[in-house]
């Protein structure tokens, strides 16, 4: 018999990440339903008009890799992200192997809590290392904030523009 | 289809950890492994490729490792061998009350057909190839841990 009590840590409770945002948003479809829409990539080109091309490289039921085309903040040019997630009930961890360039390392988790039989709590939590010089170059610090205050206000912001993105389209549904 | 083997190191869980944890060390310990690229880490996420020598010549596979010190190591490959459609997979870690660790290993594992290229035998029959080279593999590990 062994003695390890000690849950193993997760992509938002890693060590490894200096700084986290979280986010978080009511669907109104039950957790099945809200589950499968971040789960089903082959429909998220359909469904999302910021994304130009999504092309799935590796997808076995739990583990996802794609390339993600939409069209840069900056300068509305296409701009192609590859994430990697891990699916498993209730959670969807992801993270890119070559984040934005502000960013050294990049990624973080879904979790979906049923609320009722058609309503869930969607909580996105984001984690991040800064790219100490570039962040700085892209985001320097003024009256407005850190540099670490603006990453963290520009990625919370993306997480809440994504929940409302996907509230409206199950919203629709109902 | 999944297998599972099991041993004890008679080492502390951070030091067995480590030593899997930790790819560069890999080809040292594993006589059949001749290479291995850790193109990304960050502490918890982690893309590797490893060749590795079998019968029919070198394999190369690629993949992710999900890195949760001291107590598990999830793994898939994204390019598995060249018979399989799928291999993923966890090693975890636990304290024995002894002292030691107890490392647990577990494959899950898809095999093509043998139209498809994959061998002319069945996942069952193939599961104790598997469990061979996983008992193999993890008692090169116990020995290299427990000589530290």
């Amino acid at each position: 018999m062994t003695t390890t009590t000690t849950k193993p840590v997760s992509i938002d409770t890693s060590p490894a990440f200096s700084h986290r945002c979280v986010e978080n948003a009511t669907f109104s479809v039950g957790l099945e339903r809200a589950y499968e829409a971040l789960f089903d990539l082959t429909q998220w080109e359909r469904l999302l008009p910021h994304i130009l091309r999504l092309e799935i490289s590796y997808d076995d039921g739990q583990y996802q890799e794609f390339f993600m085309t939409v069209k840069s903040e900056a300068d509305g040019s296409p701009m192609t992200v590859r994430s990697v997630r891990n699916c498993t009930p209730g959670v969807i961890e992801f993270f890119q192997p070559h984040p934005p360039a502000f960013l050294l390392n990049h990624g973080g988790i879904w979790r979906f809590t049923a609320l009722g039989d058609d309503a869930t709590d969607v909580t996105i939590t984001h984690v991040w290392n800064l790219h100490p010089e570039r962040a700085s170059q892209i985001f320097p610090p003024d009256e407005d904030g850190s540099t670490e205050e603006k990453v963290a206000r520009t990625l919370a912001g993306h997480s809440r523009i994504t929940l409302r993105t996907w509230q409206d389209i199950l919203g629709s549904e109902a | 289809m999944q297998i599972t083997e099991t041993i004890t190191i008679d080492a502390p869980i951070e030091r067995a950890y480590a030593a899997f944890a930790d790819l560069d060390r890999w080809p040292a310990i594993l006589p059949d492994t001749v290479a291995v690229d850790v193109s990304y880490f960050d502490g918890y996420n982690q893309e590797f490729s490893m060749t590795v020598e079998r019968p029919g010549g070198e394999e190369t596979v690629r993949g992710f490792r999900y890195c949760r010190p001291p107590l598990e190591l999830e793994l898939v490959q994204t390019t598995p061998p060249p018979i399989m459609t799928r291999m993923s997979g966890l090693w975890s870690f636990a304290e024995l009350p002894e002292g030691g660790t107890e490392v647990n290993a577990t494959r899950r594992f898809s095999l093509k057909t043998p139209d498809q290229g994959g061998p002319a035998v069945t996942e069952e029959q193939f599961a104790t190839t598997l469990k061979t080279i996983l008992r193999t593999n993890l008692e090169l590990f116990k020995e290299a841990v427990e000589r530290e």
